[in-house]
């Protein structure tokens, strides 16, 4: 009787145990997210910083509502603010889809939960940002191990575990000098009379250009000087000198009487922001206008600030008598020299 | 010995051709160093500025970059430099009677070949005696080290250099600072709109050079600090016993002119100025600038020990004249329109 008693017992247990087994509720196996990454959004320890987290989900079928994401040793911000717009795609972005949902997030120790997840898909590949600019702060440095849990309620669905580091220092300086430069380009070492000096006439060289580049705030200078111990345009054959007009005076020469000088025939500002300018002795903007060089350096041009291309055209002047020795070997050296300013 | 003689022959024919080819080639080469390629040079930094106690002696590096295309031999000259003029201009000048402080100058390299697009540092050292005391102004310029002539009928030949100006002070004490204002003025009294441009002309009343800055603090009635202007934030310097004069220029404003460009490059005007454009830009319109204005100019330089303030004070003002007679119109000119309309019905119903 009583093996019989005992018997049945142990029959009703075993049947018990398979009915709830087959039909009650199922505790769920928890599955593994794979292709996970944490990224902190600034690495070095002590700083607070964003986060970005991308899973995938296993093939298991589930209804999730919500994931955490725990950060240990981390100090998880208790104010969140979440969204998936930016993690998926475009600049940045990380590939996977967003995380589909009304998104809510809240800290509480050292774990977030991002709530209003919809259900996710199987075998999919997700992500999202934390997005508050102090959602963790970082510990000291070293390596720790977040946990991102997909749930159901409180049920886990699908979890795992990612190893990320925390260094020192997670910035690199760059350093660079710019110098003050000053570039400066004559654009030929000759310049001819367009024609044949005439009593008749003023006649004007094709003129020299001075192209200046600086980045000198405090802007720049060109001088020029006759360089030639006779002062004027002298030919060696005849003994004659064009005499030069009086340095730094700005005159005009009058046709059918001998005299020479120099100038700023034209201005190209180009796209510096200084104002180039001839210095007023200097001004042939005219068809006669000019003042003479002497031995001594002479301000012909200046600019107020930085120059990209600023074109300054040296021009000669002169003009003849009817009794002016004729010769062909006239001729005369210039020296222009330019500077940034102090 | 048949063969011997054709060998003998060949021989004298190549050597015969060899020469003549060289005859012909030599010219062409001394025409290609003939040529009119000008000269395109790079300096930095500019300018410099050294301090050193009598007895002291200074290595600066020069730099230089040949940024033309061929290889040019350059050499190195030592010039001074002055202020001139009222507005303080330096003007390049070579060495005087009296002018021992040329004699601490030497440079590493007098002549060298310049490759094109490489930096070269030549060093400058500077020796300065026991004795120096105050401000020393060089002028070190680079020019071709074979200078052009005339190539052919009615030329002239034109060289061309670049300077890098040094500023030397042999620190003593004693050495005396002073800046003084001689003008503190804007270009003009009354404005339609900005910018209003500022000349300060600064007069150095001591011994060295010293490098004022500061700013202009624009201010209306009792609204202080509407704009604040910066003063020679790139501290230029006004050489001893000359004046200087610093631009700044107030552009924060509604409408405001502003340099009319052709893409980057400034456009400019018949007599060559850049010429100007009047900008409407609509974020900007609480910035509309109406009454009279005061500009309050705070400087400062270094005497030494410490900073010592320099001011000066123009008022002027500003007056959108246009756009207060457009402001008037709209609404007057529709009602007055109006009215007499409705006069001239009125005096036609009663007759």
């Amino acid at each position: 009787m009583l093996r019989s008693n005992k018997t049945r017992i142990i029959a009703s247990i075993g049947t018990m145990a398979v009915l709830v087994s087959a039909f009650g509720p199922s505790v769920a196996n928890a599955g593994t997210l794979t292709n996970t990454y944490v990224r902190l959004d600034r690495m070095k320890t002590g700083t607070a910083t964003s986060v970005r987290v991308v899973f995938q989900t296993s093939a298991a079928v589930a209804t999730e509502d919500n994931l955490t994401v725990s950060f240990p040793s981390f100090t998880v911000n208790a104010t969140q603010s979440v969204s998936s717009a930016n993690c998926a795609s475009g600049a940045g972005g990380s590939g996977a889809t967003a995380l589909p949902g009304t998104l809510t997030a809240g800290g509480s120790g050292t774990t977030v939960t991002v709530s209003g997840v919809t259900d996710l898909a199987a075998s999919t590949r997700y992500c999202f940002d934390l997005t508050s600019t102090s959602a963790v702060t970082n510990p000291a440095a070293g390596e720790y191990y977040p946990v991102v849990t997909t749930k159901a309620g409180t049920a886990s669905v699908d979890t795992t575990k990612v190893a990320i580091r925390v260094i020192s220092d997670d910035q690199i300086t760059v350093t660079a000098v710019v110098p003050p430069i000053f570039n400066f380009a004559l654009d030929g070492n000759s310049t001819a009379f367009t024609a044949d000096l005439a009593p008749g006439s003023v006649t004007s060289t094709t003129g020299r250009t001075v192209t200046v580049n600086t980045n000198a705030k405090t802007g720049w200078i060109a001088w020029a000087k006759d360089s030639d111990a006779t002062l004027g345009l002298r030919s060696a054959s005849v003994g004659h000198t064009i005499p030069s007009r009086t340095a730094g005076t700005n005159t005009t020469l009058a046709a059918g009487s001998d005299g020479y000088l120099w100038g700023v025939s034209a201005i190209a500002q180009g796209s510096g922001g200084g104002t180039t300018s001839a210095d007023a002795a200097y001004d042939a903007t005219g068809t006669s206008h000019g003042a003479g060089l002497d031995g001594t350096l002479r301000p012909v041009a200046s600019s107020t600030g930085t120059a990209s291309n600023a074109v300054v055209t040296l021009t000669a002047r002169a003009a003849i008598s009817a009794t002016t020795p004729a010769a062909s070997d006239y001729s005369d050296t210039i020296t222009v020299v330019g500077a940034g300013n102090f | 010995m048949v063969g011997e003689s054709v060998y003998r022959k060949f021989v004298v024919r190549a050597v015969a051709i060899t020469a003549v080819l060289l005859l012909f080639a030599a010219p062409m080469a001394a025409s290609a160093a003939g040529e009119d390629s000008g000269v395109n040079l790079t300096t930095s930094p500019l300018p410099i500025n050294i301090v050193a106690a009598p007895g002291e002696t200074k290595t600066v590096d020069l730099k230089i970059k040949n940024s033309g295309s061929k290889a040019v031999q350059l050499r190195v000259d030592l010039m001074k430099f002055k202020a001139f003029g009222e507005e303080g201009k330096p003007r390049l000048l070579d060495r005087e009677p009296g002018d021992d402080y040329f004699d601490w100058v030497s440079f590493s390299e007098k002549t060298f070949n310049a490759e094109p697009g490489v930096w070269k540092s030549v060093k400058m050292t500077i020796k300065v005696p026991r004795s120096a005391s105050s401000g020393y102004y060089y002028a070190a310029v680079f020019s071709p080290a074979n200078k052009p002539k005339p190539t052919s009928e009615r030329t002239a030949a034109v060289v061309g250099a670049t300077a890098t100006l040094v500023l030397l002070e042999a620190r003593v004490p004693g050495a005396k600072r002073a800046i003084e204002v001689v003008e503190f003025s804007a270009d003009r009294k009354f404005y339609e709109y900005l910018p209003a441009s500022f000349s300060i002309k600064l007069r150095n009343k001591g011994n060295v050079h010293v490098a004022p800055y500061g700013s202009i603090f624009m201010s209306r009635g009792d609204t202080k600090d509407i704009s604040i202007i910066g003063v020679n934030s790139e501290k230029g310097n006004i050489l001893p016993d000359s004046n200087r004069v610093y631009t700044a220029s107030w552009q924060d404003g509604f409408p405001v002119y502003q340099p009319r460009r052709d893409g980057p490059e400034l456009v400019a005007d018949r007599s060559g100025k850049a010429a100007q454009v009047l900008k409407w830009d609509f974020t900007q319109v609480p910035k509309l600038r109406i009454g009279k204005y005061t500009a309050s100019m705070l400087l400062v330089y270094d005497d030494g020990q410490r900073d010592v303030p320099v001011e000066a004070v123009v008022s002027f003002w500003v007056i959108p004249w246009r756009l207060i007679l457009l402001m008037i119109a709209v609404p007057v000119i529709p009602a007055a329109l109006v009215y007499f309309i409705m006069r001239r019905r009125m005096r036609r119903k009663t007759a």
